[in-house]
């Protein structure tokens, strides 16, 4: 029994994407871990194109992880997902205002966050988020 | 809010999967409602109504301070 009102509209992909974003996490991953293991001589340019290669895949693999949909996209699910994004946005805006105090306790020169930095912690947050509260639903 | 869908699906015998399949959601949904940890929406309410022909009211109570 579907009807037009029960339709989920956000933004999903197929349930398919879900593999497919663990497979990239993991492949940006072992890039990443065998590149600082071999310690493999490259120029300043190389290295910056591997780390965008690596961070980039890192984002796009959680992305499709969070935006696939479950098995079955029903109403409580919507709501779990808009509960993990509202507390996601709230610790967002936390994080990008309590990091610099961190690096001031620990006496660390303050450095200001990158777009991917904060873009990885939001899609990490949501995750943990969203899954805890499916995890406690059971 | 209180609810007797334990007792509506006692009843007429069905699980929980029987009832989640009839209204398009997952068991988890109805595992949570069941044990009031959620609150279905006003379309979800009378599509399990519908499935006990009964009322809303029937199966849905308000508690003190809802």
């Amino acid at each position: 029994m579907e009807s037009k009102t029960n339709k989920n509209k956000g933004a999903r992909i197929h349930k398919h994407f879900k593999k497919l974003g663990i497979g990239l996490i993991l492949i940006a991953f072992l890039t990443a871990l065998v590149i600082k293991l071999s310690h493999i001589e490259m120029m300043p340019t190389q290295k910056s194109f591997f780390k965008v290669f690596t961070m980039n895949g890192f984002i796009l693999g959680l992305l499709f992880v969070a935006l696939a949909k479950e098995k079955i996209e029903d109403e409580m699910i919507a709501q779990m997902r808009l509960k993990a994004m509202s507390q996601t946005f709230i610790w967002a805006v936390l994080y990008v205002i309590l990091t610099p105090f961190v690096d001031l306790i620990f006496k660390d020169p303050i450095q200001s966050l990158t777009g991917q930095q904060v873009v990885i912690a939001m899609l990490f947050c949501y995750l943990l988020n969203y899954h805890s509260q499916k995890f406690s639903n059971k | 809010m209180k609810n007797t869908l334990k007792v509506e699906r006692a009843k007429l015998n069905i699980t929980q999967q029987d009832l989640a399949d009839k209204v398009g959601v997952s068991r988890q949904t109805i595992n949570s409602i069941e044990s009031e940890k959620y609150v279905p929406s006003t379309l979800l309410a009378i599509k399990i109504s519908e499935i006990f022909k009964t009322t809303v009211n029937d199966i849905f109570k308000l508690e003190n301070g809802d």
